[in-house]
């Protein structure tokens, strides 16, 4: 798969697009979302706080108007009792005795009494002792007034009496319970003292109407309220509740069981309502967690903030769902998320086309190079075809590369062509060259033994040239009946050259033993005919030997050849080293004595090229005459033919592996001399 | 195989260094051939030549049959070793002058 160049590109751009994805949305992840959870909780906290002032303006409000009627209630109070003041006054304006005192307090506490009870409002005087000595209620006249207790607990008459003598006059709240219901009523009383008498005069008026005006304000509050925190939404279905000390909600939420409050909390096992009132008492705006289950009985995660209304022991919860809160932020990751999906599919798709254009002519390519070497050059027909069109169509590296193939394809034709003549031109010339080998070959005798029906010698030859054709040569024959003539030679130079120096060498060796005898004069005449028209100065070293059979006197020329070995009896081989003259055909007008060597009976003569000696192996090292004389050493008494095959195998076993370097070449005669008989 | 050339005397002295064989044997003959243009009297100078073939032989008889058209002379001095064998044997010494020396080829020149 990751060999293919489509699939890299591929893997590429998608390595490159999750590279780019992967930290957008694990930061957008991270820090937005974390960042929007927060805002979204700062919101509900901004909720909560407009909650608070709702309720908190709605106390003041309630809180002046009853500051105002109390003030108004206070007013009259005083106006009543300056008013009663004044007629105490003129009744005890004029007191002589105290008979008349006395008569005159009992008019003033008449007059008082009959005083009629206003809108709730009466008058009451009362003694030092707490005795309430005047009242428009006959029943309760003389009534100790310590029996009912002012607001804040104190003994009512002792309160007002201890106040009024001390500061001159008192005001204060307290239970009436002498009512006829016997029911305690809330009472708001003005006294001053009255010192003439030494009592307390006060007006007081029934305050419950103002209390329960009060009530009502305040359930008008919570109806406002209550109105209001339904349109309030905290995210998408949080809600706020009201609820008092006790845990008793004043306001509910719809989307809330309303036992939620009174739920414990799983942490503490207290009611929930406890742990939001303890976390408001702190004052911070933290939240608690909460997973229960909502009004479909589904487990949800809240945070619910808390804030405490100590005035009115109202407690205001802000209840937020987290998956709502995070929503926002997520709905950001979400939409980012699918963009990038989007965008990825998108690259892909653009990337799978672009490189599947960019491979396609590849593989066609890649095709046309695999079957190149299956095709026929020879033929005419067009093999480009295929690609033929590629480097018009691409200018970039593709077009190149179609350009490269269609230049190596042309290439190759031309090429193959040319050696395809070129072979043809070699065959023909090995044909012929295998031609002038059977005639140069045909030029030697090559039947052994080659006189049968002479006993006084045996004779065997051979010659391997190195290539097809060869610069060596041997021959033998009669010159008459008594002289028997060989030669071996060797032509300079190998190949073509050589062979037709050779075949000129062999004629003129026939032409001239025919009308001369001697072997010198055989070779001088030799020299001066190859000398004389010889433009490449080739020479060929010869030996000619002439043995006369009766006697066994070899007569013999050497010009330039490897000295002959003689093997005899009873003596080591030993090289016949004398010279007639130089190399035949180098330079004309040479002269060549004659040698000559009595042969004994069964001494035998083994005549050969340098091809032998100068045999070389694979580390070009020469067979050398040393080992020639050696292998030579211990074949007396063996036939010319056992002694050539000898030699060639010791050559052969010398050269080994080793490429032929010249042509090899060998004679050997045993003269056996004449037989009686 | 290498060759180097001096004059002396009017006398080009070659010295061949290596082996005149098939291989190099056209080296040699292209680089005399240079010489055989300027100049007509040689001497031969083999002390450092280690081995001559069959085709050595002819291209050293080549160059001195174009020399020896041109009326030049070619001498040889200090054919020792497996060279003076290859010489004797093919019966080179025959055919060319050979000196021991070069003093004594210079003064055989004259």
């Amino acid at each position: 798969m990751l060999h293919s160049l489509k699939t890299r590109i591929c893997i590429l751009i998608a390595l490159v697009l999750t590279l780019v994805a992967v930290p957008v949305l694990y930061f957008t992840h991270k820090d937005g979302v974390q960042a929007m959870s927060e805002a979204e909780q700062r919101s509900v906290q901004n909720v909560l706080e407009l909650a608070e002032l709702n309720i908190r303006s709605g106390y003041r409000s309630l809180l002046y108007s009853r500051v105002d009627a109390v003030r108004a209630h206070r007013q009259n109070l005083e106006s009543m009792v300056a008013v009663a003041r004044k007629g105490f006054d003129l009744i005890f304006s004029s007191t002589a005795s105290p008979a008349e005192l006395k008569k005159k307090e009992g008019l003033a506490l008449d007059w008082i009494s009959g005083l009629a009870s206003v809108d709730g409002t009466e008058f009451l005087v009362l003694n030092k002792e707490g005795i309430l000595i005047a009242h428009p209620d006959a029943g309760i006249r003389n009534s100790n007034l310590n029996q009912m207790e002012d607001i804040k607990g104190f003994p009512l008459a002792d309160a007002v009496n201890d106040e009024a003598r001390r500061l001159g006059t008192a005001s204060t709240t307290f239970f009436w319970t002498f009512g006829s219901d016997g029911k305690a009523r809330k009472k708001f009383g003005w006294f001053v003292h009255y010192p003439a008498t030494d009592w307390v005069l006060g007006a007081v008026a029934d305050i419950e109407a103002l209390e329960h005006e009060g009530e009502r304000k305040k359930k008008e509050m919570l109806d406002n309220l209550k109105a209001n925190f339904e349109t309030i939404r905290i995210a998408r279905s949080g809600s706020l509740i009201l609820f008092d000390r006790s845990g008793e909600i004043l306001i509910p939420s719809k989307n809330e069981d309303p036992d939620l409050l009174s739920t414990l909390y799983p942490e503490t096992e207290k009611p929930l309502f406890e742990e939001l009132q303890l976390l408001a008492a702190t004052g911070s705006r933290e939240a608690i967690p909460v997973i229960l289950p909502d009004l479909q009985g589904e487990m949800r995660e809240r945070v619910i903030f808390c804030t405490y209304f100590r005035t009115l022991g109202w407690y205001v919860a802000a209840i937020a769902y987290t998956d709502e809160i995070r929503a926002p932020a997520q709905a950001l990751v979400q939409r980012l998320s699918l963009i990038i999906a989007g965008l990825f599919l998108v690259s892909m798709a653009l990337g799978f086309s672009i490189s599947n254009r960019m491979t396609r002519p590849l593989n066609t390519l890649a095709a046309f190079a695999k079957a190149l070497p299956d095709s026929d050059f020879t033929s005419d027909k067009a093999l480009c075809g295929a690609i033929e069109h590629l480097p018009g169509r691409h200018q970039d590296e593709v077009g190149r590369l179609a350009k490269a193939l269609l230049f190596m394809e042309a290439s190759l034709r031309d090429n193959i062509r040319c050696l395809m003549e070129t072979t043809a031109a070699n065959e023909r010339m090995e044909g012929e060259l295998s031609v002038a080998r059977e005639i140069q070959l045909g030029l030697l005798p090559k039947t052994f033994p080659p006189f049968p029906n002479h006993s006084e010698f045996d004779l065997y030859a051979s010659l391997e040239p190195a290539r097809e054709v060869g610069g060596d040569l041997y021959d033998f024959f009669f010159m008459d009946e008594k002289h028997f003539c060989f030669a071996v030679g060797d032509v300079s130079g190998k190949g073509v050259p050589a062979s037709l120096f050779m075949a000129i060498s062999r004629t003129l060796l026939r032409s001239a033993a025919a009308r001369e005898k001697d072997p010198a004069r055989i070779m001088s005449t030799m020299n001066n005919d190859l000398a004389s028209s010889n433009p490449n100065s080739m020479f060929v070293t010869l030996f000619i030997g002439v043995l006369d059979l009766d006697t066994g006197l070899l007569v013999y020329a050497n010009g330039g050849h490897n000295p002959p070995v003689k093997i005899s009896s009873g003596k080591l081989p030993e090289f016949m080293t004398g010279r007639s003259g130089p190399l035949v055909g180098a330079m004309e007008d040479m002269p060549y004595q004659t040698l000559e060597i009595q042969l004994e009976p069964d001494d035998t003569l083994f005549v050969y090229t340098d091809g032998v000696t100068e045999a070389m192996d694979t580390e070009q090292a020469l067979y050398s005459d040393p080992r020639l004389v050696r292998t030579l050493s211990g074949t007396h008494g063996k036939s010319p033919r056992e002694i050539i095959e000898l030699i060639e195998k010791d050559v052969a076993a010398h050269v080994g592996r080793a490429e032929p370097s010249d042509d090899i070449t060998m004679l050997c005669l045993r003269y056996a001399g004449i037989h009686p008989g | 195989m290498e060759i180097t050339s001096r004059k002396e005397n009017n006398t080009m002295i070659v010295s061949v260094q290596g082996r005149i064989d098939a291989v190099t044997a056209p080296a040699y003959e292209s680089g005399m051939k240079e010489l055989l243009e300027k100049e007509t009297l040689f001497i031969l100078d083999f002390e450092k030549l280690e081995y001559i073939s069959s085709a050595g032989l002819r291209v050293i008889l080549a160059t001195a049959k174009s020399l020896k058209a041109k009326s030049g002379k070619m001498v040889m001095a200090n054919v020792t070793g497996t060279v003076r064998e290859v010489f004797d044997i093919s019966g080179f010494g025959a055919i060319f002058t050979m000196y021991d020396s070069i003093e004594a080829a210079l003064a055989g020149m004259e």
